[in-house]
């Protein structure tokens, strides 16, 4: 996808930042660290606009890069300058409006913290798994391939610059007014930069993106799991507890026919989700709707046992041998 | 109005219980899914990692058989995800089955949840 080789992110120095802090927070290194003095040598060869690094000011954009797992020589240091210099030392966040640079960082936050999104109930177990659609990240994809593309040629900033708004205004709009509550107070500018502080650029940033939503989806199958044997339970204790036979029918009845429409609805989500890709807002329309769904019809169905049933389904399944 | 609760009543009931015929339908076809579909087209791109976590396996597996089977009867609605050339993978009695199931079972379903909406209210279910 990319030559991580030329690969790196920009970085708009704060106020309170220092080079050997940036160093430390960036890349865990101290300055008697081994490899302490080459990142040094790394980066002043990614910023040859830094004369000196004591004097770096707040406002002013510099680059980062990952540190090749062996120690580099001068040789491949001398490289990295000249790649640079042969991008005419540009920044591309320099032109980028306020508004794009707070979207491109709330991309690495969200992958940086999509196991930490928590929503209670049923709710988690539907919409979070919904949420993970083919679309969404794959504008996460999208917009690393087109930076990938820019840094190697192939297309120009301007270019670059359109193709990233527009994969991210998509990415946004998909996310919704969700976004805030997911954000919290912090500004995604602020948390962007806790996320982003490991000091990997935003290739292998959306790489590790894609294994957290397999292990958050992973997490919703688990929790769909554990509810529907809550579920499942709480009904055999009720039956459990319930001393007329009829009672014992229709609570069968209605635990039944709730977890039945709750599986339709699912199939009919299935139906719905391979020719659309969706959203938060959608995702827990659909999840709070298939719960709410499948007890009322369960409520229904045990109104209907009431007036009409008169098969003894709790004897003749054995059911009221195992909840006792 | 005892008639128009008794037949509410019981076309729900029929309604549900051809639902739970459905399902059956569904696992069936789960089985009988031809194994290169699903090697081809499930699998990123196609599908995000979590889409693939989410839908392998017990409990939410039945849910990508629903989705293959509406992508293999009805190829255009695949065209988003592109997998609208999946049908070519499977056997043509499998596509014919899943376009007949899909056409029947969704207007039912459509209508189970139509009488089970109105069922709910006039029958003031919440209170139970």
């Amino acid at each position: 996808m990319s030559n991580s080789e030329n690969l790196y992110y920009e970085y708009k120095i704060k106020n309170g930042d220092t080079f050997s802090g940036i160093i430390h927070s960036m890349f865990g290194h101290v300055p008697k660290d081994t490899r302490y003095a080459e990142t040094v040598k790394f980066l002043l060869a990614l910023n040859p606009q830094i004369k000196n690094p004591d004097r770096i000011r707040a406002g002013d954009m510099f680059r980062l890069g990952v540190l090749p797992p062996k120690p580099q020589t001068e040789a491949q240091i001398a490289k990295v300058k000249e790649t640079v210099q042969g991008d005419q030392g540009k920044f591309i966040t320099e032109s980028v409006s306020q508004h794009d640079m707070d979207n491109f960082w709330a991309l690495a936050w969200l992958e940086h913290n999509a196991n930490y999104l928590t929503i209670p109930g049923g709710i988690a177990a539907g919409a979070s798994g919904n949420l993970l659609s083919p679309g969404n990240v794959n504008l996460l994809n999208e917009v690393s391939d087109e930076y990938a593309k820019y840094k190697s040629g192939e297309i120009t900033k301007s270019q670059y610059d359109y193709r990233r708004k527009r994969a991210l205004d998509m990415f946004k709009a998909n996310v919704g007014p969700f976004e805030q509550w997911m954000f919290g107070k912090n500004t995604t500018h602020e948390t962007i930069r806790i996320a982003r502080a490991g000091g990997i650029p935003a290739t292998a940033n959306i790489a590790k993106h894609a294994d957290r939503l397999k292990s958050l989806a992973a997490v919703s199958k688990g929790g769909g799991i554990a509810l529907m044997g809550v579920g499942l339970t709480s009904a055999c204790l009720q039956i459990a507890n319930a001393t007329d036979i009829k009672e014992k029918n229709e609570i069968f009845v209605e635990t039944i026919a709730s977890t039945t429409v709750g599986i339709i609805a699912g199939s009919l989500v299935g139906l719905f989700l391979i020719s659309n890709p969706i959203s938060w807002g959608i995702a827990i329309v659909l999840a709070v709707s298939s719960t709410g769904t499948s007890w009322g019809l369960g409520k229904l169905a045990r109104i209907g046992y009431d007036r009409y049933g008169e098969i003894d389904f709790v004897t003749g399944t054995g059911t009221d041998r195992v909840c006792k | 109005m005892a008639l128009f609760d008794e037949v509410l009543l019981k076309t729900f009931m029929i309604l549900l219980f051809s639902g739970m015929l459905g399902l059956v339908f569904i696992l069936i076809m789960h089985i009988l899914m031809p194994k290169t579909v699903l090697k081809t087209y499930f699998k990123e791109p196609y599908f995000g990692p979590g889409e693939i976590a989410m839908f392998t396996g017990f409990p939410f597996a039945y849910m990508r058989t629903a989705m293959f089977m509406r992508a293999l009867a009805f190829p255009a609605s695949g065209k988003k995800r592109r997998v609208e050339n999946a049908y070519k993978l499977a056997p043509v009695w499998y596509c014919k089955v899943s376009k007949y199931f899909i056409i029947i079972y969704v207007p039912l379903m459509a209508l189970l949840l139509l009488t089970g909406v109105i069922g709910f209210i006039h029958f003031e279910a919440w209170k139970q």
